[in-house]
């Protein structure tokens, strides 16, 4: 291996905080090696630390700052990121800290962050391709069963036992108005996408969510309709399907 | 040296009327007021967005500013590969926005596979010098345009250093055939820090690669009774860098000049009369030591 790669290898284990070998290789001078290298320890920790607050203010209020500072570090060590980009970097947050809070009281708030990193996605993803009306429209109706639909890129459906969207508006914001919020008060199923810059919850009830999640899995629209009437015979798919087709969360389809 | 000459390094079409760093919480405020500002630098990783309100903000302030895009993620010194998805979003962005001036660090952030999103320090050798030409052309060739490198600050030196940092970044953008964005805040980061001498720095830098300065605060931390400057990006830059800027601007006239505010962002006004104060600073000809130090006093203790 080359001096320069194992240079950088000495430097990622100081990082972590090994540094019983750095007199070897950092020149000490005013400062020993392990307050060097413990500059930039501060550093890579406060950087990343405010990238998550920033993408999950919401969870940073649940758990309180010193919590999260923790959780953090935590993440970083043991969900690290290949990505350059500073922005990706928050994916594995969700699931992390689900298995850190597995057993304890408080297991709604990783769902939360996965609310909180669904609308980060949303925010960044590409725009929605125009849909096909007339396309659409020239379909002979023995097509319609067997339709699979695609979603713009934004979309995102968030699923929980728990009140979620009510958790992150009470705390997305310092400001946020705080009101009392009964954990038991039933989940929620949400479906998330960008309209010009902004992001829209489009809350769904339980023959929507069948619809939407049987869509979501692959499912054909034929499929997505029998888990509609499944849960409510009286809903009309088309409704829900002209919908989301207006509102550019659908925006396309494409035939087996 | 490979392919591309220093001169179209894109500085003629920035103006000399001092730029600012592009900060997402000011998009709207910029769009709604444009300031005169000079430019607008972005980094380059806030704008990957395949839509929504960053791109979107940018190319509505383009049509107002010239741009230039810099990068903090790419890892130009790393011995990891390439990352091939970050280029792949650089590339875009670079053909969507057409900025004047594309830039990246003279340092390193993943190891094996790991990123830690910070400006680590590379070793002043032989070895490195030549990891850097090769990668930097790489990315020369895959944008098919000349690149910006930028001098980074440190907080520790390699005993393994064969050469001085002035000497290394020299030779590197010589064998690289890129430009040199010269921070200011920087060298004087590093001289204060590692003892080099400044003017000497200014002196070994090739008149004809020079491409960009920038200018920023910096923070002075003590431990166990010894100070050690931190590249805080935080309110104005000091005296002593203004004056080592003006040092700069002598010796390469007709290159543009950028102020960053990064901790603690200011609002836009706050940062828009922080650079007309480096363009009074720039047209006099000299530190006006009173006038900048009401504008530190008027920022709170560092």
């Amino acid at each position: 291996m080359s001096t320069l790669a194992e240079l950088q290898r000495s430097f990622a284990r100081g990082l972590a905080g090994d540094v019983a070998d750095a007199d070897a290789w950092v020149s000490g001078g005013a400062f020993t090696p392990a307050t060097r290298l413990q500059i930039y320890r501060n550093n890579v920790d406060a950087i990343f630390t405010q990238y998550l607050q920033a993408a999950f203010p919401a969870v940073e209020r649940l758990v309180g700052a010193d919590y999260f500072n923790g959780l953090a570090r935590a993440y970083r060590e043991a969900c690290p990121t290949s990505s350059g980009n500073l922005h990706d970097g928050g994916g594995g947050l969700p699931n992390f800290l689900a298995s850190q809070l597995a057993g304890s009281p408080h297991p709604y708030i990783s769902d939360v962050a996965r609310l909180e990193w669904a609308y980060q996605e949303a925010l960044v993803a590409a725009d929605a391709m125009a849909f096909d009306v007339q396309a659409f429209l020239a379909l002979a109706p023995e097509q319609h069963e067997t339709l699979r639909l695609t979603w713009a890129p934004s979309v995102r459906h968030v699923r929980s036992a728990y009140p979620i969207n009510a958790l992150w508006e009470a705390n997305r914001t310092p400001d946020a108005e705080q009101t009392d919020i009964r954990l038991n008060a039933g989940g929620d199923s949400l479906l998330m996408h960008r309209v010009g810059q902004q992001v829209i919850v489009r809350s769904l009830d339980p023959a929507s969510d069948a619809f939407v999640s049987a869509l979501i899995g692959g499912a054909s629209l034929g499929e997505a309709i029998a888990a509609l009437e499944a849960i409510d015979p009286n809903r009309d798919a088309s409704a829900l399907l002209f919908e989301f087709i207006q509102s550019a969360r659908i925006d396309g389809f494409h035939l087996p | 040296m490979r392919g591309f000459s220093a001169q179209p390094l894109a500085a003629q079409a920035l103006p000399l009327k001092t730029g600012i760093g592009l900060r997402a919480i000011h998009h709207d405020d910029l769009i709604e007021s444009r300031p005169p500002v000079g430019w607008l630098e972005a980094h380059s990783e806030n704008y990957f967005a395949e839509g929504g309100p960053q791109p979107a903000a940018l190319e509505r302030l383009r049509a107002d500013y010239p741009i230039a895009f810099h990068g903090v993620g790419l890892s130009l010194g790393s011995t990891d590969p390439l990352n091939e998805i970050h280029l792949r979003h650089l590339e875009r962005i670079v053909r969507r926005f057409e900025p004047s001036i594309v830039s990246e660090h003279l340092s390193f952030g993943a190891v094996a596979g790991v990123h830690y999103h910070d400006l680590l320090p590379l070793p002043y050798t032989r070895e490195c010098v030549d990891h850097l030409v090769a990668r930097i052309s790489a990315v020369q060739d895959r944008l098919r345009r000349p690149i910006l490198i930028e001098n980074a600050s440190c907080y520790l030196r390699y005993r393994a250093d064969e050469m001085s940092e002035a000497e290394f970044v020299r030779e590197i953008a010589q064998h690289a055939g890129c430009g040199v964005l010269l921070d200011i805040n920087n060298i004087y980061v590093n001289a204060r820090n590692h003892g080099l001498d400044p003017d000497d720095y200014l002196s070994a830098m090739p008149l004809d690669r020079v491409g960009e300065f920038h200018l920023a605060g910096h923070t002075i931390n003590v431990h166990d009774g010894q100070e050690i400057l931190i590249d805080t990006h935080i309110g104005p830059p000091c005296a002593a860098v203004m004056a080592l800027y003006l040092k700069a601007v002598r010796r390469f006239p007709e290159v543009p000049t950028l102020f960053e505010w990064d901790t603690d962002v200011p609002p836009l006004p706050t940062l828009v009369a922080q650079a007309q104060q480096i363009d009074h600073v720039r047209e006099t000809g000299h530190v006006d030591a009173r006038r900048t130090t009401a504008f530190l006093r008027s920022w709170p203790c560092r």
